[in-house]
């Protein structure tokens, strides 16, 4: 069967083409169209997942799409109403956002492909999730948790999964919270009174809290109230996302955590004022892990099960999950490597596959690679236009050599290599690579290229095999890190030699790395092990502020020429930048 | 810190337009003149008009805009990129581009531009707002941004020797603004890119009725002014766009059509306006700042700019206008 999923109109749309229950091409719009977070119909996914089949629209058999656009446009009526007059001034606005094209999307489908609407099926937005989680590991039975800021009505659910020997699929949710209580709409409402954009700047929360201490943590409980089995509520006179889209908290939450922060102003966790921003962001993820801890713990005391498969956007949360892994008795935890929405793309189509259509379940390497490849002759012929000196090497063994010569005389190495990755992390085939050792790497870094809060630390890449040497791994936390889904300790007498990925707390969030998933990328730290000692990387994603991760070569090429990355890498080409203009000191008759 | 090579290289004597030379302070080879350099910023200014220095007297007086304690590179970079202009600039400037801004004040734009290879030079008449710049570079350690002190009018800077020469709410600030213009552009390498911001006639109107009012009744009134009302929690900032709008000693405003006429005495090609003279157009986000217009005819562009009395009139009505140096004789050598 040839099944397309979609995910789109809200915040990463996407397109993954499975093909007798195997994916074959997934890619988030925003890769193509270079728009970051691109939320609209993703027509150039789409395009590009057909073409890599050598599909006609046609010849689909399945069309789904990854939540139920009546059930949400529901959600947002009720809520609306409820908040009513609170509500009254942002109520045009909700319902002309709701009323276009997002709750049509049908007709949508089916006039922009050309396919009739008995072709385009529907999953709920849990669904999708969980079968993103559960349907792309390898493991036979597992509990399931999926918690993101809201879908239809659900904001959490968890379940059981299994793969039967007769190759059937069962996917069984047991129970689920709904909106307005949701841990993502909780977390998200502190990343905007912390003065970050929703549904971007979660990730710095989660930095910023390495700085400060859980001093809020009563005030938090206040806001959220645990009730039995682990969930939760959320207590509405602190919060106004129910009510309004202008605001996600009220004149009560400020009361109870004092001003919040304007966007952009500086933020020095020593200053008082700035200690007291990450004390709340510390306390917000503290609640936030207990949270999480309490429901994976009476999860796997009702289930029994071993493995647990948590999706959504919560799960990119690697702090969390970290703790998780540690405290809620499953002895291991899986990841998928693009839980938000975007991977419901791939979600979607499966569960469509294995539960509507009752396909027989099929392995598929549970690697994220799914992506648009790179093709190195681009990169030499934009490179050589603008008369940059390329070189050019023999085979892939001389490549690995002479990129572990660059980055061991801390070179900066934009690398791409193959397919690119589905999600948010890039995971060795678009990724800026450097030295790992030295805070200098890490402020060289954050000025010339990624312009970072100095908050938000970087990651390493590992051979799994090894990364228990280098770092604190609990059981299962090897498996945890293949996407960078956990923060674990760096080991103490590791930390002054990888000072370029240590976070303040002496955490890393770790990548590791193994050689059947990608190969070259594995060969390159092995090497690099050789040389230096430590067989570690500092892997960033390959993009700028702002922009999304690069897919093709002259985009890699372009970074290239707007930042400070020393050299690109693609195929066996190594573009570099003309040797720079001399910046040397004029005293003493130098010329 | 002295000058270092790639920005001695881009800076040329007041006087004598000849090659400077030197370390802690810099020397004309030509006619031997020795400027200072004081606190990393080389003076380079020499006396200007009694009109020019009224200006620069009223800059002395308060330095704006200011830079917040523990402010921080990826701070200002933020701030920045809220300006969906500053973006598309910021993607526009080639990467190892020779970047010039006359008239950069305390320096944010000279800093936010300061990435990749770029060699950035901020030229203003005042000492006092170039000193915040420096220091800022300083503690960001951006080491491709030089400050330096000199009158737009007698440029310390080497001519046709920038990729980009930048200049936005100056030109009309200064007593002859197309005189301004013609040393502005002499800077420009052959190819290289205007991008010029100034108050447009029509886009200030109703700031000169508002300002009008606020002559009459003595300095006591102003109507309908939304940046002021926004600032009316911080007393500092409100202060500082009341002095700049409203009492500044010298202010001309300028139609598109007359910066077009300046654009050809000067050998450079009209590309575009931001915001765009076109009516309907797409908008910009995402797509290339230094490209031509699909158009450009008189009678809708001065109907663009009486609607931008409606928009841009809020701030001050200020606009930009990009150009290309010579773009003919470049086509030709590309053909």
């Amino acid at each position: 069967m040839k099944i397309l999923g979609l995910s789109a109109h809200y915040h990463d749309s996407a397109a993954a083409l499975v093909i007798d229950g195997v994916p074959v091409a997934v890619v988030q719009e925003e890769r193509l169209s270079r728009k970051k977070n691109d939320a609209a119909f993703p027509l150039k996914a789409i395009e590009w997942c057909l073409e890599q089949a050598k599909l006609e629209p046609e010849e689909l058999d399945a069309v789904v799409f990854y939540e139920k656009p009546m059930l949400k446009f529901e959600r947002i009526l009720t809520s609306a109403l409820r908040a009513f007059p609170k509500s009254w001034s942002s109520f045009p606005k909700a319902m002309k956002n709701s009323l276009g094209e997002k709750l049509w999307v049908k007709g949508i489908i089916s006039s922009h492909l050309g396919i009739p609407g008995s072709k385009i099926f529907f999953t709920e937005h849990h669904q999708a999730h969980a079968a993103a989680a559960f349907l792309t590991q390898p493991a036979k039975r597992a509990a399931i948790l999926t918690a993101d800021g809201v879908g239809e009505w659900a904001t959490l659910s968890v379940g059981v999964g299994e793969k039967m020997d007769d190759g059937r699929v069962a996917i069984k949710l047991l129970r689920e919270l709904h909106f307005p209580h949701s841990l993502g709409m909780l977390y998200s409402t502190f990343t905007a009174f912390l003065g970050f954009e929703v549904n971007e700047g979660e990730y710095k929360v989660m930095g910023l809290a390495s700085y400060g201490k859980p001093e809020y943590v009563d005030q938090v409980r206040q806001v959220i109230s645990p009730e039995k089995n682990g969930a939760f509520s959320l207590h509405l006179d602190f919060f106004d996302f129910h009510t309004t889209a202008k605001r996600s908290y009220s004149e009560k939450f400020v009361q109870l955590f004092g001003k919040p922060r304007a966007p952009h102003e500086p933020l020095d966790p020593t200053t008082p004022e700035g200690a007291r921003y990450a004390n709340v962001a510390a306390s917000v993820q503290r609640v936030l892990e207990d949270t999480l801890v309490e429901i994976t713990k009476s999860l796997h005391e009702e289930t029994g099960e071993s493995v647990l498969c948590f999706g959504g956007g919560v799960a990119l949360n690697g702090v969390a999950n970290g703790r998780i892994l540690r405290e809620s008795g499953f002895s291991e935890m899986y990841v998928p490597c693009s839980p938000g929405d975007a991977g419901c793309a791939l979600g979607a189509a499966l569960y469509a596959d294995r539960i509507f259509f009752k396909n027989p379940h099929v392995d598929f390497p549970d690697h994220p690679y799914w992506g648009p490849s790179v093709d190195p002759e681009e990169l030499a012929a934009v490179a050589s236009e603008d008369g940059l000196p390329i070189e050019t090497v023999a085979s892939d063994d001389a490549l690995l050599d002479r990129t572990v010569d660059l980055l061991a005389s801390d070179k900066i190495v934009g690398w791409m290599d193959g397919p690119c990755e589905l999600g948010p992390r890039a995971l060795g085939n678009r990724s800026i690579l450097a030295a790992p050792h030295t805070v200098a790497m890490k402020d060289r870094l954050n000025k010339e290229i990624k312009y970072r809060e100095e908050f938000r630390p970087f990651a390493p890449a590992v051979p799994i095999e090894v990364a228990g040497e280098y770092f604190e791994l609990p059981p299962g936390g090897a498996r945890l890190g293949a996407f960078m889904s956990g923060v674990f300790p760096v080991k103490p007498e590791w930390r002054d030699k990888l000072a370029a990925i240590t976070h303040v707390d002496g955490t890393a969030r770790v990548q590791t790395v193994e050689r059947d998933k990608a190969p070259k990328f594995y060969a390159l730290l092995e090497k690099y092990g050789k040389k230096t000692g430590i067989p570690i990387l500092l892997n960033t994603s390959f993009n700028l502020a702002g922009e999304p991760i690069v897919t093709r070569a002259v985009e890699g090429y372009s970074t290239l020429r707007r930042c400070g990355i020393d050299v690109v890498i693609a195929g066996r080409y190594i573009v570099s930048k003309k040797p720079s203009h001399a910046v040397m000191p004029t005293d003493g008759g130098t010329s | 810190m002295s000058v270092s090579a790639s920005v001695l290289e881009l800076l040329a004597c007041p006087t004598c337009r000849g090659d400077l030379r030197g370390s802690a302070s810099l020397r004309c080879e030509a006619c031997g003149v020795d400027y200072e350099i004081k606190n990393d910023i080389p003076d380079l200014r020499v006396p200007s008009e009694a009109r020019t220095e009224t200006v620069r007297e009223f800059y002395m007086e308060s330095p704006f805009p200011g830079y917040p304690p523990n402010d921080t590179l990826s701070g200002l970079r933020g701030r920045a990129a809220r300006s969906e202009f500053a973006r598309l600039l910021e993607r526009a400037v080639p990467g190892d581009a020779k970047v010039v801004e006359l008239g950069c004040g305390t320096g944010q734009t000279s800093l936010f531009l300061a990435t990749a290879d770029r060699v950035v030079i901020g030229a203003d008449l005042t000492r006092a707002s170039l000193e915040l710049g420096a220091g800022a570079a300083k503690r960001y350690g951006l080491d491709s941004v030089q400050f330096i002190e000199t009158d737009l009018r007698t440029p310390a800077l080497k001519r046709g020797a920038f990729d980009v020469v930048y200049s936005s709410g100056v030109l009309h600030h200064t007593p002859n603004p197309r005189a301004s213009f013609k040393s502005m552009a002499e800077l420009a390498k052959p190819g290289a890119i205007i991008v010029l911001g100034l108050y447009n006639t029509y886009a200030r109107f109703p700031h000169r009725l508002r300002r009008g009012i606020y002559k009459m009744t003595g300095h006591k009134f102003i109507p309908f002014d939304p940046i002021l009302r926004a600032r009316d929690a911080e007393p500092e900032r409100r202060r500082a766009w009341l002095r700049d709008q409203y009492e500044h000693p010298e202010e001309h405003r300028h139609t598109l059509a007359e910066v077009q006429r300046w654009f050809r005495e000067n050998d450079i090609a009209y590309l575009r306006t931001y915001p765009n003279a076109l009516i309907g157009a797409e908008p910009l986000e995402g797509g290339e700042l230094f490209v031509p217009a699909e158009d450009d005819w008189g009678f809708e562009n001065v109907l663009s700019q009486v609607a931008w009395a409606t928009s841009l009139g809020k701030e001050g009505g200020l606009w930009i206008t990009i150009g290309q140096k010579n773009a003919d004789k470049i086509a030709k050598k590309n053909a």
